[in-house]
């Protein structure tokens, strides 16, 4: 869907630019003030298109938490799984593009897991978590110098205790902005 | 470094004194015994009755002695000739201990006497092991805890553990502030916990050096995984590796010269050995696996570790010779955390079974593994130097305690903390 959007929003584009504004909107030959404000109007009026598009992922909270950067996000993962989420991936992205434009921002991922099990085995199973989110921010281009990757294992708990509530919070990657700018 | 590390020290001298971490102490208390406990009495010495107090104490905890109460006692004698072994006999005590404490400065001057009182009446099989001590004041609890051992050895023909040290982690949450961790030694029995590191952040894995004197661990107090080693008597520590990655897990080996790690600078967690004095890495695993928790056998020839090489945890030995690699568990999804006892034949790991964990041992001739722990919430099994017990890690009533379980599981104990959550327990070489 919304790539179908951009697709229509950017061949428009591309065809204003290439024939001129003022002939695309057909007013040529009329009164020059009128034809300045009606100009400027139909601009007012693409100007508003650009805005909509930019808030238009935002329709809940959550994923407008998720979507923003730059933006401090916990990402959660399944019981002995580093496999990112797919709900996820538009969110690492996001980070990845202020990266990118924000040549001295510095993110640390610190990889976690749930309180189960060997402490050491666990350090390795939430670097490999924090891992696979750095895999996603190096494959959109953002360079290993401005990404830290810190594991705790078990050993900085969200929650305490021993509930399946408890473990599921316990079982993420926290990317942190050391540096925003 | 210099500069930091005396900011630090100083910050350790301040904490200790305001968090009253001098104070805290974990209570050892004893949940199961041996049902063949040797009936014993120990008198309580002419003088001061401390020492017998804490003799009776460690060998009730042992769950191998049936300790006779202190109110039932109606006889004092002080020395072998005082002893009426037609009146002990009938109490039921195979054996007695008695003694003497005399005052002189500084020093007790302490007589200290095992009898048998089974065979005692009998002027001919007399069996008495007389000694003598001159011991600093300060130093009493130690010489309790000496003379245990001496009456566990005699009694049961197995060395005593009560002089041993453990080290663990102590994780305090004060209110509205943030979380303090620390590397705790105590005595075996919990008493007189001394922090040898205070932290912001997390610390793991402690490992006793060979001779007793040492600890390495992680810690994180740099916002990232790092090895160091601490000498306990005097606190001076150094970092001793600082990878990219994990730095994790160390185990000395048995001769002190190395240490096995974890680096995965590699990209993956794998096993490596680093060398004490030339500071050289030598790389023991390979692959794209994670490989973690190595710990060496008595002959310091191979290595036990986790890995998940073959889908999920198992343990696996590697020659450090030819770097030949044999799987060692077959039984369950998940198997950590191993080491060896002292005589080679077991692996004591930690276990998971319908999704709980529990500590087991593992007879590597048999291949049969055996819990020794049921509560599913277990975790760090550390093998005391005797081979007999084990120390551990659990979850009771929301807190972390540290339990002791004798490998053939009668013997339970646990130590609960006052003062926080207790984890990662170790204990020490004898003393």
């Amino acid at each position: 869907m919304r790539s179908n959007k951009n697709i229509i929003f950017w061949g428009l584009m591309v065809l204003l630019s290439v024939s001129g504004c003022s002939s695309m909107l057909g007013l040529k030959d009329e009164n020059p003030d009128i034809y300045s404000a009606k100009v400027a109007a139909r601009q007012a009026a693409i100007a508003q298109g650009i805005g909509e598009h930019a808030s238009f992922a935002a329709t809940d909270q959550s994923i407008r938490h998720l979507q923003a950067a730059p933006s401090d996000q916990t990402y959660y993962f399944d019981f002995d799984k580093a496999a990112v989420k797919k709900d996820y991936v538009d969110s690492i992205d996001s980070q990845a593009k202020y990266l990118l434009n924000t040549p001295n921002a510095q993110v640390v991922l610190e990889g976690n897991t749930d309180i189960r099990g060997s402490r050491e085995y666990n350090v390795a199973l939430g670097e490999n978590r924090a891992e696979r989110v750095a895999k996603i921010l190096k494959l959109n281009g953002v360079s290993t110098k401005q990404i830290r990757v810190v594991s705790y294992g078990a050993e900085k708990p969200a929650a305490l205790g021993t509930s399946e509530d408890a473990y599921r919070v316990n079982r993420r990657v926290n990317l942190k902005y050391e540096q925003r700018s | 470094m210099m500069v930091n590390q005396a900011c630090r020290g100083f910050l350790l001298f301040f904490v200790v004194c305001f968090t009253g971490l001098a104070h805290a102490s974990l209570n050892l208390e004893l949940t199961q015994g041996i049902d063949a406990a040797i009936p014993i009495a120990i008198v309580p010495f002419k003088g001061n009755d401390t020492l017998s107090q804490i003799i009776q104490t460690d060998l009730q905890n042992s769950g191998h002695f049936k300790v006779m109460a202190k109110q039932e006692i109606e006889a004092f004698p002080a020395s072998p000739d005082d002893v009426n072994f037609a009146y002990w006999k009938k109490t039921g005590v195979n054996a007695l201990v008695v003694g003497k404490i005399d005052s002189q400065g500084d020093n007790y001057q302490v007589t200290f006497s095992i009898l048998d009182v089974f065979h005692g009446s009998d002027p001919q099989n007399q069996v008495t092991n007389t000694k003598v001590f001159t011991v600093k004041k300060a130093d009493i609890r130690q010489l309790a805890h000496h003379l245990s051992d001496l009456v566990y050895e005699q009694l049961t023909g197995e060395k005593g553990i009560f002089s041993t040290r453990i080290a663990y982690v102590l994780i305090e949450h004060p209110q509205g502030m943030p979380t303090k961790y620390a590397l705790v030694v105590a005595d075996v029995d919990g008493f007189n916990p001394k922090p040898l590191l205070i932290s912001d952040e997390p610390i793991m894995s402690p490992s006793w050096s060979p001779d007793g004197r040492e600890l390495a661990y992680v810690s994180f107090e740099n916002n990232r995984a790092e090895i160091y080693r601490s000498e306990v008597a005097s606190g001076k520590r150094e970092l001793l590796t600082s990878y990219p990655g994990i730095n994790g897990a160390p185990a000395w080996s048995p001769d002190g010269q190395k240490l096995a790690i974890v680096l995965s600078k590699s990209g993956y967690p794998k096993i490596y050995t680093y060398d004490l004095s030339t500071k050289l890495l030598s790389q023991i695993t390979q692959g794209s696996s994670i490989d973690t928790e190595p710990s060496f056998a008595p002959d310091g020839n191979s290595l036990v570790f986790t890995s998940d090489r073959g889908g999920s945890p198992q343990i696996y030995q590697v020659n450090l010779s030819d770097f030949d690699i044999q799987r060692l568990t077959f039984d369950g999804s998940y198997n950590s955390s191993a080491s060896y006892t002292s005589d080679g034949k077991n692996l004591v790991l930690l276990h998971r079974d319908g999704g709980l964990f529990n500590i087991a041992i593992l007879d590597l001739g048999s291949g049969k593994v055996t819990n020794l722990t049921h509560s599913g919430l277990s975790e760090s099994p550390s093998v005391a130097p005797n081979g007999k017990m084990v120390l551990y890690g659990s979850l009771y009533g929301g807190s972390g305690i540290l339990g002791i379980v004798s490998v053939d599981g009668q013997v339970r104990l646990q130590l609960p903390s006052r003062d926080g959550d207790v984890q990662g327990p170790v204990w020490s070489p004898y003393a």
